[in-house]
């Protein structure tokens, strides 16, 4: 088995916990419950040739930018997640800018961009064909339902084991 | 526990055991095949479990952080939040053979820290959903004010033509009709934004009377004529069951239902026709309003159906964007359901489908029913303008017409004649027209008192019902519904 580390992204509250814990325990709670700091999850998969892959998950506390600290957190992920909030516009904003401190920092690796909370009414207008192209999976997802969360990240696996 | 100490000579044992088992303090020595070397500090507060620390312990299994990490440079990670829920700040130094972690409790410092985060950031959303209503705001004004200002330039300007004394060369007849047409459109739009603010704070209730389907589909078809004759569009209504039925309906919200979708269907169609079909089976009542409109793509249905919602293909079609979504919740209000077939470029199919009672044939209801032969309408009521308008329709409808402009000369009136029926307006000039129905009715007059009011509250209508009033009208007057309410008050 393979380890990788990898790094949940995105302003705050557009749900980058919720999909972990959704991802992970399978668990949703309607509580907004803000992340200080990272909080580590793992957890194991097999990709669709076989390799199984044990994931840790840096849930990175939100922001619209990448402090000092923040970058210290990313250093070693071998892909993350880059989260904006479906319902709100500004976070696909916050999500452009962190991709670019992203690549400034630990250079161009494996992201998926996720569109959460597609249970809500869509107002941010769909992401620049740019970051699209940069990100080798974009998906909408509902930590709310559980609608497309596994697939982020089985698509971020496959990605980071296909290097 | 201590697995194996290196005490710093120049501290006492008892300061080193003090600052460990205050700070939590553990260090972890590894060397550069990642094996525990030395553990020392409080490491039963990280690894309750001893068999957990060993010298055959990978540096990752201990501390997952450490996964893509390069050890032989210095780093420190603040409020790590471990998997097993500790929270700790680590910091991995290089000793040359190999590396050290050191782990120091933050829970304490981070919970505080978490406090003051979360009210930030939940002061912020608060702020972010504050700005967008008023955005939304902001666009319903704007949108709501060119709706208002096309068809209220329309009648300005035929109105004006009309006063113009040298109008030999106006179409008189071609102009009204372009008043009307525009003061109906005027109407449903602001009945709608109405009706869409009571149900938005939930006050919207449902009223179900006895209804002529008929007359339900008439006073459709009466405001909806207009519109689909401008646009050379064939309106047409199909019965697929007794035109004379009788059913227990709330027909004003379903008259606004059908007048909204109607109206959609003509706004989206260029050419062809509009149909409404309507079928009754086993106590349901259904309506299906088709077009050869423009249609919807099928990734735009649920868009349409929120509130001010356009689809991307119609914005340069003027509308406010209320009309479906109102319908949808009026619909459900009434235990119905409301659902959209379309096929973009090929029209759109909407159907409505509520519940009611049995249907009984209208002619059976009127069989007991008696003509009263006064036909004497006292009207109180202070528009100067409104007064000749309605005094006109009761005339041409042959009745004879009492006119009262103010509370003495509705006294004066009374005092001289027993009228069938005073139309009381709510408000009147002078006086509540709730408390001069009280006064009136107290005072012995022995007819029926029926409301005529511009307000649209529920409370009103209540409120005129109790003072005794018999019915209430809504104005603008609806000159065929005020006919044919009149005659069923009178022969009742």
């Amino acid at each position: 088995m393979i380890t990788k580390k990898i790094c949940i992204i995105g302003d705050f509250a557009v749900g980058k916990t919720s999909l972990i814990n959704r991802f992970v325990d399978n668990h949703f709670s309607e509580e907004y419950l803000t992340t200080v700091g990272v909080k580590l999850d793992t957890k194991e998969l097999v990709t669709s040739t076989g390799t199984d892959i044990k994931l840790v998950i840096w849930d990175i506390a939100g922001a619209d930018e990448l402090t000092t600290a923040k970058r210290s957190y990313i250093d070693g992920a071998s892909g993350y997640i880059l989260v904006y909030d479906i319902s709100r516009p500004k976070t696909l904003v916050s999500a452009t800018n962190l991709q670019g401190s992203v690549v400034e920092e630990i250079g161009s690796v494996p992201f998926v961009l996720v569109g959460n909370k597609n249970d809500l009414e869509a107002k941010a207008p769909e992401p620049d064909a740019d970051l699209i192209d940069k990100s080798c999976h974009q998906l909408k997802t509902s930590a709310l339902t559980g609608d497309g969360v596994a697939d982020v990240f089985q698509a971020l696996a496959e990605a980071v084991v296909a290097g | 526990m201590k697995v194996m100490t290196e005490n710093d000579p120049a501290m006492s044992e008892s300061v080193h055991d003090f600052i460990v088992e205050r700070l939590n303090i553990a260090g972890f020595s590894f060397d550069t095949e990642h094996h525990l070397v030395t553990a020392d500090g409080n490491i039963e507060y990280y690894f309750p479990n001893p068999n957990t620390v060993t010298s055959d312990t990978q540096a990752t299994d201990l501390f997952p952080f450490l996964v893509g990490i390069d050890p032989t440079i210095e780093k420190e990670f603040p409020y790590i939040e471990m998997p097993n829920g500790v929270i700790v700040d680590a910091f991995i130094k290089p000793t040359g053979i190999g590396y050290d972690v050191v782990l120091i409790d933050m829970s304490l410092q981070r919970d505080k820290h978490q406090q003051v985060q979360q009210i930030a950031n939940v002061v912020s959303l608060q702020k972010d959903e504050i700005s967008a209503e008023n955005e939304a705001k902001s666009k319903f004004i704007s949108t709501f004010s060119h709706e208002l200002k096309t068809p209220l330039s329309s009648i300005l300007g035929y109105s004006e033509l009309l006063t113009e004394e040298d109008n030999a060369r106006v179409n008189i007849s071609a102009n009204a009709n372009a008043i009307h047409r525009n003061g109906i459109y005027l109407l449903n739009l602001i009945n709608n934004v109405l009706e869409q603010g009571r149900a938005d704070i939930q006050q919207t209730t449902i009223s179900t009377s006895p209804v002529k389907l008929s007359d339900l589909l008439d006073s459709v078809s009466y405001l909806v004529q207009p519109l689909a004759d401008k646009k050379k569009i064939q309106f047409s209504i199909h019965y697929g069951c007794q035109e004379d039925f009788v059913l227990v309906l709330d027909e004003q919200h379903l008259c606004q239902v059908l007048v909204n979708l109607v109206t959609n269907s003509i706004k989206f169609s260029q050419e062809g026709f509009v149909t409404i079909e309507v079928t009754y089976a086993d106590n349901e009542l259904q309506f299906i309003v088709s077009d050869t409109g423009i249609g919807i793509p099928e990734d735009e249905l649920v868009t349409i159906m929120q509130p001010f919602g356009r689809a991307k293909h119609t914005r340069h079609i003027e509308g406010a964007g209320i009309g479906l979504s109102l319908s949808n919740t009026l619909v459900t209000l009434m235990g119905g359901e409301l659902s959209i077939q379309s096929k973009l470029g090929e029209g759109t199919a909407v159907t409505v489908t509520v519940p009611t009672t049995n249907a009984v044939i209208a002619s059976d209801l009127n069989g007991d029913a008696k003509m009263n032969d006064n036909k004497q309408i006292l009207l109180a009521e202070d528009d100067e303008d409104l007064v000749p308008l309605i005094a006109y329709y009761l005339e041409e409808a042959g009745y004879d017409v009492l006119i009262a402009m103010s509370q003495s000369e509705l006294k004066a009136e009374l005092a001289n004649h027993q009228p069938a029926m005073i139309l009381m307006d709510h408000n009147f000039r002078e006086a509540d027209g709730i408390e001069l129905t009280k006064e009136v009715l107290e005072s012995g007059y022995n007819g029926k008192v029926i409301m005529l009011t511009a307000s649209s509250g529920e409370a009103i209508v209540k409120q005129a019902m109790s003072a005794g009033c018999s019915d209430f009208i809504s104005k603008p007057i609806d000159r065929e519904k005020l006919i044919t309410r009149l005659e069923e008050h009178l022969n009742d």
